[in-house]
């Protein structure tokens, strides 16, 4: 028996040597494979005309394309096959390049495919900043050029020629499908994405995302947001006509942070720009001068630092506004999916304004997604510091709402 | 007689007790020599070979001959650990570059000799002399974990091992022990002789200068430390024999200060932020030689031992380590080469690392069979607690939580010679750490959320020649 046991000990203890020093496998490290987001730029017809001159009518583009586009099926035009398309629109202050460089949407879409999280999508990224102002709010702007025709009508039409996206083709016109396309955007970005889904529904589009949209001029235009314009011209406490004309939205050494200006010119250029050979009438502010015309904006406030009541310039901002032409086309998204999403600091104002879209869109029973969004402990989430983070969720939006991958090589 | 003896043992008991705590935890390992170990370390009143010079060096004093031993033991460290590196308010999670997958360090094998000559002098009544050898602390671990965020690792790979420890302390440790009262009373001194290389690298992560956007809103620094020094300290014991069947020991060994000196090397690495001052791709790089103070516990401890028939043997130990000594790893005053001014030299200055450890307790069971003349068989388990808290735990030192030992051995006698064969399997509770903290508020975390598991196995041959 002592034996026996001694054995047993004896077996234990070698057994336990071989259990004790096993080798565990970690986690593979993953190296993404990362493809060079394509670069390429053209001439848009759409853009000439504006106070950008040539600067504003070449334009650069990026296109992400996944790891398992065919290179060789450039504009092949395939019948049933072809990538799904989102059409990413940058914000104020930013330019084509912003979501790759900066938010590294590239090595992000990457990775989400690898591990299955999104389908295979092609992600284009126009440029639609502004020399003068900033950004063009992506609308047909007879100061800046016409944006909106650039996306919807160039844009579009180039990348559709050009890239293996999904269509058909009922006779010799080769006609884009609109489910496999989407359009998103940050900022102003996303006003412009909302705008132009609202203006061209499911004719064009099956789903849109917005990033801390712009959805709501009222909620931005706050007379805090107009003092501080002010304060950025170094006018704070000045209320004289003669010290409001001198408000601008270029920076200089004494005013180097203009934002609030440049987006208030921006949006003025965009809702409410105006040429002239007059005098400046009380709200007008040239910004390019061209012979005897005057190329400007009318701002909505004056030196009182209101809107006046009955104000025909707040009016025609109200039209451009994506709230208003909700609440009187309270159909005017149809049957498009939609993504609203903003961070619950956000610093001009946008978290109101994207809760009273959301609340506009529920009480129209429009289906939607809405998500508030927080940072972490000293670093709230504001208008722009968590987009790395976002743009996972709204990829993955827009994956859930494309049809199933159609590409060649696909199960 | 007896009522004296149970008050001794009482106020000793107290007084093990209310000692800020020592005897293991943290790096060091659950003690030295092969029958000690055997029996879960409750050997401060048995304390009848040569590791007594650990336990209680007045053990040596009742050593039957001098002799001379060797030990070899293999050590195998089994942790693992699943990162919930997030922050976040109201579900809404960030990640810092540790995905959340289980992962090991590099699996080795580590082993560590001792060794002693203990002397019997005869012709003094009862004196012991000699040295021992052994190594109180080792932790060796390398862990590929960390993952730069996009934007990160464009241009230079971040280091493979990103998290290391490679601790060893070595103890020289002459002893002398002399028996008092007719042999019923012995009392030991040793003192301890450390060797200290010291190695810690650990990944940071440097809140960004000027508030830039995720993901660059930390950026990671790689930190290496690089030291080796001496300390000096000493321990001593008492051992009473109150009857043949039985007697109790108490030890203390004092704490230890190692003068460490050596290197830190910073490696910021910088991202491609568009726009931005800041060279993305490059390496922001400082070193500088320091120096600073390793202290190292003190530990208090009382066995007994009780021989309730000529086969069995039992024992039994209370033990305390004030690891609160271990606050922090001072390196501001490190030299650094260039750039004193700068921006991203603020963020790799003013380094220190935070350890804030707790006292911790340990309670011992050990007993010993004859299994025939010759043939001894050792079972041993202990209870001990973990010195680190949440605030500063990291994968480093993955002492991860209460700790439950079990071991096994047994020796066998041929003439003047004993081999001997034990092991020992550590078993930690599983800790969840849940939130990032800066423990010391300069702006960095200093421990790293998830789930940690552990295991310790131990293994070791011995050898012995009595003459």
């Amino acid at each position: 028996m002592k034996r026996v046991l001694f054995g047993l000990l004896l077996a234990c203890m070698i057994l336990s040597l071989f259990i004790s020093c096993g080798k565990r496998d970690n986690p593979v490290r993953t190296r993404y494979l990362f493809r060079e987001v394509w670069q390429s730029s053209w001439d848009f017809p759409s853009l000439e005309g504006g106070i950008d001159g040539e600067w504003g009518v070449k334009r650069s583009v990026y296109v992400y394309l996944p790891p398992m586009y065919d290179d060789e099926l450039h504009g092949a035009q395939l019948l049933n096959e072809g990538f799904s398309i989102l059409y990413l629109l940058h914000d104020l202050g930013g330019d084509f390049s912003t979501f790759v460089s900066v938010h590294k949407i590239g090595q992000l879409a990457d990775r989400l495919i690898e591990e299955g999280e999104i389908q295979p999508m092609i992600i284009v990224m126009p440029d639609a900043s502004s020399l003068r102002v900033g950004g063009s709010f992506y609308t047909n702007s007879p100061l800046l050029g016409n944006y909106e025709d650039y996306i919807i009508k160039e844009l579009m039409a180039r990348m559709d020629s050009s890239l293996h996206t999904y269509g058909s083709k009922p006779g010799d016109k080769w006609i884009p499908d609109a489910n496999y396309r989407a359009i998103g955007g940050l900022g102003m970005g996303a006003y412009g994405a909302l705008r132009m889904a609202m203006d061209y529904d499911t004719t064009m589009f099956t789903a849109v995302s917005a990033m801390s949209p712009f959805a709501s001029v009222e909620f931005f235009l706050t007379s805090e947001t107009i003092d501080k314009v002010f304060e950025e011209n170094g006018i704070a406490d000045d209320f004289s006509y003669s010290a409001y004309k001198t408000l601008n939205p270029w920076p200089d050494d004494d005013h180097p942070d203009k934002t609030y200006s440049q987006l208030v010119f921006a949006m003025a250029a965009s809702f409410s720009p105006r040429s002239t050979t007059g005098d400046d009438t009380t709200n007008f502010f040239t910004l390019d001068v061209e012979g005897a015309i005057k190329h400007g904006v009318d701002l909505p406030f004056d030196e009182t630092r209101i809107i006046p009541p009955g104000s025909e310039i707040w009016s025609k901002w109200l039209l451009f506004d994506v709230k208003t032409k909700l609440a009187n086309d309270p159909g005017a998204f149809t049957d498009l999916n939609i993504y609203v999403e903003c961070g619950d600091h956000n610093e001009f104002g946008l978290l109101d304004a994207s809760r009273a879209l959301d609340q506009l869109l529920s009480l129209y029973g429009q289906e939607h997604t809405y998500i508030e969004y927080s940072g972490y402990p000293n670093n709230p989430a504001g208008h722009d510091n968590f987009i790395y983070d976002r743009l996972e969720e709204v990829l993955k939006f827009h994956s859930d709402h494309f049809p199933p991958p159609a590409y060649r090589g696909v199960d | 007689m007896k009522s004296r003896f149970s008050l001794l043992l009482a106020v000793l008991f107290l007084f093990v007790c209310s000692v800020p705590s020592f005897a293991g935890g943290g790096f060091a390992l659950p003690g030295v020599g092969s029958k000690a170990l055997n029996m879960g370390g409750a050997f401060r009143g048995l304390a009848d070979d040569w590791s007594a010079a650990f336990w209680n060096p007045a053990g040596l004093a009742y050593l039957p001959n001098s002799e001379f031993t060797m030990n070899l033991y293999t050590f195998n460290f089994r942790p693992e650990y699943t990162p919930d590196f997030t922050m976040g308010e109201s579900g809404f999670n960030y990640s810092f570059g540790y995905p959340d997958e289980t992962y090991y360090p590099e699996d080795r094998a580590f082993f560590l000799p001792s060794f002693s000559r203990f002397h019997k002098f005869v012709q003094y009544g009862g004196f012991t002399g000699g040295v021992a050898f052994f190594v109180p602390y080792k932790l060796e671990s390398r862990w590929n974990l960390y993952k730069p965020p996009a934007g990160f690792d464009n241009n230079i790979p971040y280091p493979r091992f990103d998290h290391v420890t490679d601790i060893l302390i070595w103890d020289l440790h002459p002893t002398v022990a002399k028996t008092f009262m007719e042999d019923k009373l012995a009392l030991g001194l040793g003192l301890s002789i450390q060797r200290s290389d010291f190695e810690l690298r650990r990944t940071v992560l440097a809140r960004s200068p000027q508030g830039y956007p995720r993901p660059y809103d930390f950026f990671p620094v790689d930190e290496q430390m690089t030291t080796d020094g001496w300390g000096f300290g000493f321990n001593a014991g008492i051992l009473y024999k109150a009857s043949p069947k039985f007697q109790f020991g108490f030890s203390y060994q004092s704490p230890v200060d190692i003068d460490l000196k050596g290197n830190l090397e910073l490696e910021m690495y910088l991202p491609d932020i568009p726009g931005s001052e800041i060279v993305g791709g490059t390496v922001y790089f400082k070193d500088g030689e320091f120096e600073t103070t390793l202290p190292l516990p003190g530990e208090v401890g009382v066995g007994l031992m009780w021989r309730p028939n000529d086969k069995l043997t039992l024992t039994s130990d209370i033990s305390s380590v004030n690891w609160s000594r271990l606050e922090f790893l001072d390196t501001k005053d490190y030299t650094l080469a260039t750039g004193e001014s700068d921006t991203l030299h603020a963020l790799v200055r003013e380094t220190e690392f935070p350890f804030n450890w707790d006292n911790i307790v340990r309670f011992s069971l050990g007993a010993e069979y004859v299994l025939r003349e010759n043939l001894f068989l050792r079972g041993g388990y202990f209870f001990e607690q973990s010195p680190v808290p949440d605030e500063t735990f990291t994968l480093l030192i993955p002492d991860v939580g209460d700790k439950h030992s079990f071991n096994l051995g047994l020796s066998y006698r041929i003439d003047s010679f004993e081999f001997g064969y034990d092991y020992q399997l550590v078993t930690h509770k599983k800790r969840e750490v849940t939130a990032l903290e800066d423990a010391n508020g300069d702006g960095r975390f200093d421990n790293m959320p998830g789930t940690y598991k552990m295991a310790f196995h131990c293994s070791g041959l011995s050898f012995t020649y009595r003459f």
